[in-house]
């Protein structure tokens, strides 16, 4: 049992399902106490104990209902019969393996060959199974052989054939093939024999590829999923394709959580309930040294305002969308993000993010106002004349571009005069650091003019990014 | 085995027990009841409004018969009002009331030193369980026959709320400063709900049993309408119980949850209503439905609604 359950821990946080340890002790102790008879029970017990949001509760669903499907672990009787559309794969296997090979021949010859029955016992153990048809002793068996060869370990379809031939060899294949090679050649009841062995072994051979393919189904796949979302924060942003897009977004939304609650607990130190003495002794002095009025301690916490610019044309765009993303999402700890988007001219993008959604509104942005030459220059003058006054030193400008001017007015000193009044100015830019400077490359101009430029074409960037916002913001 | 035949009994024990105090439930919920008792950990109740997260804490203190204690948590809820507060108030009002007394007391002493440990030598008296306000937590932990301490909608108290409940939910105590720890005199269950405006913490989670709660299938909200409005016709219920089925299936903004369904079919029992008719239903859809929008919406679809109704219900 405890193995099944460490299986089945290991199949859910490969769906991303995070179990902690102390959580797969509870799911020990509650099944202990009730047992794992009755499965609606064991659903909810395992369920209770360890999916503990509701999104990871329906990843649980559909894991639990194909994990113990295919589990032939030492469940009761009740249990195996009341499971009605969990055991096909091993239950319902059987009937046509058995009908047309070894079961109906078996049946047919059984009464004639009733003297031959008495020399099964000098066949190996595996062929005196595979005679007798006992599907469900066949199934126990089967798990077993694959738990000593370690089948739930598989990692990919490319193991199947290796771990099918090993799990027969623990079954005992070699006495079944010396067992059929020694009938065939013998007297004709035993060839008999031999030929039924011989159909049983092409089904067994097809049992334990199922049996396979089904762990890889399970394990594989979530082996995949994990490596996968270890791997795409990492990914350029740029080289992500259109299909990941979903899971990306998945991604920041995840890690946009985990900082919102990493940071918002400091924010909100005004409330708290202390007396504060001062005030308390002071307001006193009215009523003549009566301390009638309690006064409470209060700190009040600027929030910080964030401008993000943002390079919408083609290179940028795509690093563009998922810091929007990003800043979007923290708006718990942010609420005051503006955002301008630019190629050429900059215009103000906040209020298309008030109107659509996120997704929307970035396409939209990029539609309106990429695809035209970029003009740093131009992009800089616009956003002084827009919101120069609005800079303050609470505010963080971010500007994310290849800094590509097309050898045009970068505008570095407007920047300059912007550092002088903001809190801080960041740059961020897709582009590797060896590329800063190469052809029209105005980033050596810039450098100097922002508190702190680096690159950032990763979803590990943005998330350090925004995390050393919300931190130092 | 007999453990587990026994686990089962009283798993089936709690189902029944919840129906007498009219609250229906489903295998899940009774064992989540279950192993919070026998594993003494709370439990998270998450789903939908009105699917009777609630009601279930409420069951639990009738079924165990203990007292029920609730905490609704708000934004700024923090531990003066949730677990204890010193009584400002009285203490300085003491202190006022005291001041001759002091000065009794004090005299004789020569130079502040010897006046300060005269003082120390009373204790700190303004300290003391006299001048503390027990607020539900705190009070929880002080029932000596133990309680059913409701911890409601957690999601909209603030982050660091939840930061200082894990003390309770883990170890069922809480540190006072000027008094020291005390714990719990018997381990009160535990209810937690939330609607999930705000993700709780991972922390908070791996401390909880999960449950989640949705809207109930049709024949176990037939059986919770039984149970809750008795006065009501067979054929009726399961008309009633029909629609609100299919105005789940809807796209609306909020669809109408258990407790809209019993409203419903109270205030269909007082209309001496028989069967669903378009009227009827027409004139008490905004018992079921919380918006204008979904208002319009529905009466749109009205006819098609009634008739599949009917139809199933007979």
């Amino acid at each position: 049992m405890r193995a099944t359950l460490s299986d089945f821990v290991r199949v859910l946080r490969g769906v991303g399902v995070r179990i902690s340890t102390s959580e797969v002790l509870d799911a020990y102790r509650s099944v202990e106490s009730l047992g794992i008879g009755d499965r609606v029970l064991l659903k909810s017990a395992l369920g209770a104990t360890l999916a503990k949001t509701s999104e990871e509760w329906e990843l649980f669903d559909g894991c639990f209902d194909r994990f113990f499907a295919m589990q032939n672990m030492d469940l009761d009787e009740e249990a195996a019969n009341s499971n009605d559309r969990g055991e096909p794969p091993t239950n319902d296997a059987p009937p046509p393996s058995g009908m047309p090979g070894g079961g109906g021949g078996g049946g047919a010859a059984s009464d004639e060959e009733l003297d031959v029955k008495t020399d099964f016992s000098s066949l190996s153990p595996l062929s005196q199974m595979l005679l007798d048809n006992n599907p469900e002793q066949l199934a126990v068996e089967i798990s077993a052989a694959g738990q000593r060869v370690g089948v739930n370990d598989v990692a990919n379809f490319t193991q199947r054939g290796r771990f099918v031939r090993s799990m027969a060899e623990a079954l005992g294949l070699e006495g079944l093939d010396d067992d059929i090679a020694r009938l065939d050649t013998g007297e004709p009841p035993g060839r008999d024999v031999a030929l039924r062995l011989e159909q049983a072994r092409a089904q067994l051979f097809q049992r334990l590829v199922d049996f396979v393919e089904q762990r890889i189904a399970l394990f594989a796949s979530a082996e995949g999923d994990k490596i996968r979302r270890e791997l795409l924060p990492r990914l350029k942003l740029s080289n992500i394709e259109k299909r990941q897009q979903e899971e990306m977004r998945k991604l920041v939304r995840k890690m946009a959580k985990r900082l919102v609650a990493l940071y918002s607990r400091r924010r909100k130190v005004s409330r708290r309930g202390q007396l504060d003495l001062r005030k308390t002794l002071r307001g006193g002095h009215a009523t003549g040294g009566l301390l009638f009025d309690t006064h409470w301690k209060r700190k009040k916490v600027s929030r910080p305002k964030v401008m993000a610019v943002c390079d919408v044309s083609g290179s940028v765009a795509s690093v563009a969308r998922f810091l929007m993303m990003f800043l979007y999402s923290v708006t718990e700890v942010l609420p005051k993000v503006r955002a301008f988007a630019f190629s050429s001219n900059l215009h103000e993008v906040t209020e298309l993010f008030a109107e659509h959604d996120l997704e929307e509104g970035v396409a939209t942005a990029i539609q309106r106002y990429g695809n035209m030459p970029t003009d740093y220059g131009r992009a800089l003058a616009d956003l002084k004349e827009l919101c120069f006054d609005d800079i303050d030193r609470r505010t963080t400008l971010i500007i994310l571009g290849d800094g590509r001017s097309n050898y045009g007015n970068p505008g570095a000193d407007i920047l300059r005069e912007m550092k002088e009044r903001a809190g801080q100015v960041i740059w961020l830019n897709p582009e590797p650091r060896t590329l800063w400077g190469l052809g029209d490359s105005e980033m050596p101009a810039f450098t100097p003019a922002c508190s702190r430029a680096e690159v950032c074409n990763t979803l590990k960037d943005l998330e350090r990014v925004v995390g050393d916002l919300l931190r130092f913001a | 085995m007999t453990g587990e035949v026994n686990a089962r009994e009283q798993i089936a024990a709690i189902q029944s027990g919840f129906e007498l105090d009219g609250y229906i439930c489903d295998v899940p919920i009774a064992t989540a009841v279950f192993l919070a008792r026998q594993m003494d950990k709370p439990i998270l109740v998450e789903g939908p409004p009105g699917v009777g997260k609630t009601e279930l804490a409420k069951a639990a203190a009738t079924f165990y018969e203990k007292p029920l204690i609730r905490l609704q948590c708000y934004e700024g809820l923090d531990e003066a009002k949730a677990l204890y507060e010193w009584k400002y108030g009285k203490q300085l009002l003491y202190t006022q009331i005291l001041k001759e007394k002091l000065g009794d007391l004090l005299a004789g002493t020569h130079g502040l030193d010897e006046a300060m440990d005269r003082l120390h030598g009373f204790g700190d008296s303004f300290f003391s369980e006299q001048f503390l306000e027990t607020r539900p937590l705190l009070t929880a932990l002080q029932q000596s026959e133990g309680a059913v301490l409701l911890i409601d909608e957690v999601d909209k108290a603030d982050q660091e709320f939840e930061a200082f409940l894990l003390e309770i939910l883990s170890d069922y105590q809480i540190s006072i400063p000027e008094i020291g720890t005390i714990r719990a005199k018997s381990k009160p269950i535990v209810f937690l709900t939330s609607n999930n405006t705000r993700e709780i913490g991972d922390a908070l989670r791996r401390r909880c049993l999960h449950l989640h709660i949705d809207f109930p299938d049709s024949r176990l909200e037939r059986r919770i309408v039984e149970a809750r409005v008795p006065g009501i016709s067979e054929s009726l219920r399961k008309q009633l119980v029909g629609f609100v089925q299919a105005l789940r299936e809807m796209d609306l903004k909020k669809r109408p949850a258990v407790s809209e369904t019993i409203d419903w079919a109270r205030s269909m029992v007082l209309m001496h209503a028989e069967t669903l008719d378009r009227e009827l239903v027409r004139d008490t859809l905004n018992v079921l439905l919380k918006f204008k929008d979904d208002v319009d919406v529905v009466e749109r679809e009205l006819p098609r609604l009634t008739d599949k109704a009917r139809k199933e219900g007979r």
